[in-house]
């Protein structure tokens, strides 16, 4: 792994290209990373994608190169390392400019800036669509990535999507979050139901219908079924839903509370929370909602588990102290640790995907705010503040977003950050109402319902 | 000169020891005086405490009077709904019960104990405040310390379900400690 500290663009640029250097002429294909995500002064990348250049076919429809490289550019934009640039300050007409090595002017790109370029051409016939992309380093005058792609009309979106997520693992080492789906709580109806949408909040689809709400949607690392907690038999039940049935089934109905649904990180089994014995426990269960193993035992509320990515760790809340704090179950020695000390009242831990850190929010100054801890208590930071109340934070599963709640406008909606906490902003979400309690999808093999 | 000087300065040392255990006396009087009025105090504070408790016991009689009274008056419908409407309250982000919440529910016991074919499900509510999850277990735990005080009081465990919502189901919005008090609360509703 090589790191870029970039202090400016031009510095950027330069790192850029001597990374190129290093890999193409010492590793062609072993070692592809040379944007480090994990640096805190990496700088967004200059990326110019002008409208596609239409090839011909049967159907023209010109509006469509424009569409596509939107479809581009936003996603890029939207996974924070990259910053496309206004198509209004090309100095060629897209139309008339070529797509291949030899026809691209790069001195012009770079005077605009810009260190990476993708070049798309795409042809119709009838409802089939072709699409050649590439992706040149302007720097370099190198092209980095051809792809070819025959397909549906209807998949034009699914497919740049896909060259989007080829395009980061080029770049970065590994697969974008281009192919990933949100799970969130929304009372546009006026009743609490589960959505979900893909990852930049578009295509939504509510997947409860209910006489009564339903709460906390997680997803199984299969991607193919989520679970939930229903109130439709009178009691907060735990449900399980099949994506492609969309049939919810109980799993665990017993009297009390059967909350707060988490997958053990390679599927099969759960941990949540139930108060058949008069107070909140952990537990884990099996697929069907039959107990495994009691994880927690005391006379205190213990809630909201969260997997460490290797299984064998559970961060929770506890108030055993008197107060909620967050803390660190190890599955083999069945000990639980205090995690953390600043501020009275912290819930809703979250760990990363890379094992490294732990999110959660805490009550600080009278507002819920997002914090970022190392599991072992240090590095304690701040990620959100001044701005509303900031709840429920889950990752993005390569670990490079957050996704959370905020009600800095008014009631709570969705919002994203990097994940040190720079580039807020809300998710689009094409619905009425409050937006609560978001998980993220792992990356999906093929576009759920 | 020298002699008379040497006179008053000894009639003066005289009279100062004369005056001593006389200032002495008058103090030991005064202590006493105080102590007498101390103790004709504490006589007072006992009286007004007796007092006060009897015009508790008091209060408490007419109180139960009043409602023998209007539970005499008061169809049973209007009794039921007497029962349901009154709430009770908790601190926030805890589950012990006030010494105003066991006052309603020893009523409510004694409402159930009266009607022992009823059964009883107790609503745990909180305040917006916290994360849904942990409100949702605060509520379990704020319908259970409810369930909980009934049973002792002599209500069979049967009779009574709890269910939580959490902060889900709000009286009110406003983001003020009134509103969030109303809202950190037991509902009783009888099935």
């Amino acid at each position: 792994m090589r790191y870029c500290y970039s202090r400016n663009l031009r510095a950027s640029l330069l790192c850029l290209s001597a990374f190129l250097l290093v890999i193409f002429q010492a590793f062609p294909a072993a070692s592809r990373i040379y944007i480090d995500i994990n640096s805190p002064l990496q700088k967004k990348i200059p990326i110019a994608i002008p409208r596609f250049h239409y090839e011909g076919g049967d159907g023209v429809n010109l509006s469509m190169g424009k569409d596509l490289a939107d479809t581009l550019n936003n996603a890029l934009a939207f996974s924070g390392l990259f910053q496309g640039l206004d198509p209004a300050v090309f100095l060629q007409d897209p139309e008339k400019m070529g797509v291949t090595k030899e026809e691209i002017k790069f001195s012009e790109w770079r005077f605009l800036g810009a260190d990476l370029l993708v070049r798309g051409s795409y042809q119709i016939q009838g409802q089939k669509l072709g699409l050649v992309i590439r992706l040149f380093d302007v720097i370099n005058q190198k092209l980095l990535l051809k792809k070819i792609y025959a397909t549906d009309l209807s998949a034009a979106r699914q497919t740049i999507l896909t060259f989007a997520d080829e395009m980061m693992l080029h770049l970065t080492g590994e697969l974008g979050i281009f192919h990933t789906q949100i799970a969130f709580v929304g009372d546009a109806t006026g009743k609490k139901e589960i959505y979900l949408a893909d990852f930049d909040g578009s295509h939504i689809r509510q997947m409860t219908r209910d006489s009564d709400m339903n709460l906390a949607p997680a997803w199984a690392p299969d991607g193919k079924e989520i679970s939930y907690v229903g109130y439709k038999r009178g009691n907060p039940d735990l449900y399980t839903m099949d994506l492609s049935t969309k049939v919810g089934e109980p799993i665990s109905m017993r009297p009390g509370l059967n909350i707060a649904p988490t997958y053990y990180p390679k599927g099969g089994k759960l941990a949540a929370t139930l108060s058949f014995t008069g107070n909140p426990e952990l537990y884990l269960l099996d697929a069907k909602g039959d107990i495994l193993k009691q994880l927690t035992i005391n006379w205190s509320i213990d809630v909201s588990p969260s997997w460490a990515p290797d299984g064998q760790k559970l961060a929770y809340v506890s108030n055993r102290a008197g107060i909620p704090q967050i803390y660190v179950l190890d599955l083999a020695t069945e000990r639980s640790t205090r995690l953390t000390f600043e501020g009275d009242y912290n819930t809703s831990p979250a760990w990363s995907p890379r094992g490294d850190r732990i999110l959660y929010a805490g009550l600080h100054d009278g507002r819920f705010d997002i914090f970022m801890i190392n599991p072992d208590g240090t590095e304690l930071r701040q990620l959100t503040g001044g701005e509303g109340n900031n709840e429920n934070p889950c990752w993005s599963p390569d670990g490079r977003l957050i996704l959370f709640q905020s009600d800095r406008n008014g009631s709570p909606t969705l919002w994203v950050m990097q994940a040190n906490g720079t580039d807020q902003r809300r998710l689009r979400l094409n619905l009425n109402g409050s937006q609560t309690e978001p998980d993220w999808s792992p990356r999906l093999t093929r576009a759920a319902p | 000169m020298g002699k008379s000087r040497a006179w008053i300065f000894g009639a003066i040392m005289l009279a100062m020891l004369l005056a001593l255990p006389v200032s002495c006396a008058k103090k030991q009087v005064t202590m006493e005086t105080q102590e007498m009025a101390a103790e004709e105090g504490t006589g007072q504070q006992m009286a007004e405490d007796e007092a006060a408790r009897r015009e508790a016991e008091e209060m408490r009689r007419e109180r139960e009077a009043r409602q023998k009274q209007e539970a005499a008056s008061m169809s049973e419908a209007a009794r039921q709904a007497a029962f349901e409407d009154e709430n009770i309250h908790f601190d926030f982000d805890k589950y012990v019960l006030t010494p105003q919440a066991m006052m309603i529910l020893d009523d409510k016991a004694a409402y159930l104990r009266e009607h022992p074919g009823v059964r009883v499900l107790v609503e745990g509510h909180c305040d917006d405040r916290g994360s849904n999850e942990y409100n949702l277990a605060l509520g379990d735990r704020r319908a259970n310390s409810a369930k909980d005080y009934l049973v002792k009081s002599g209500v069979a465990e049967g009779r009574i379900t709890t269910i939580s919502y959490g902060e889900e189901q709000p009286l009110c919005r406003q983001q003020t400690e009134s509103c969030w008090s109303r809202n950190r609360r037991d509902h009783f509703s009888i099935r």
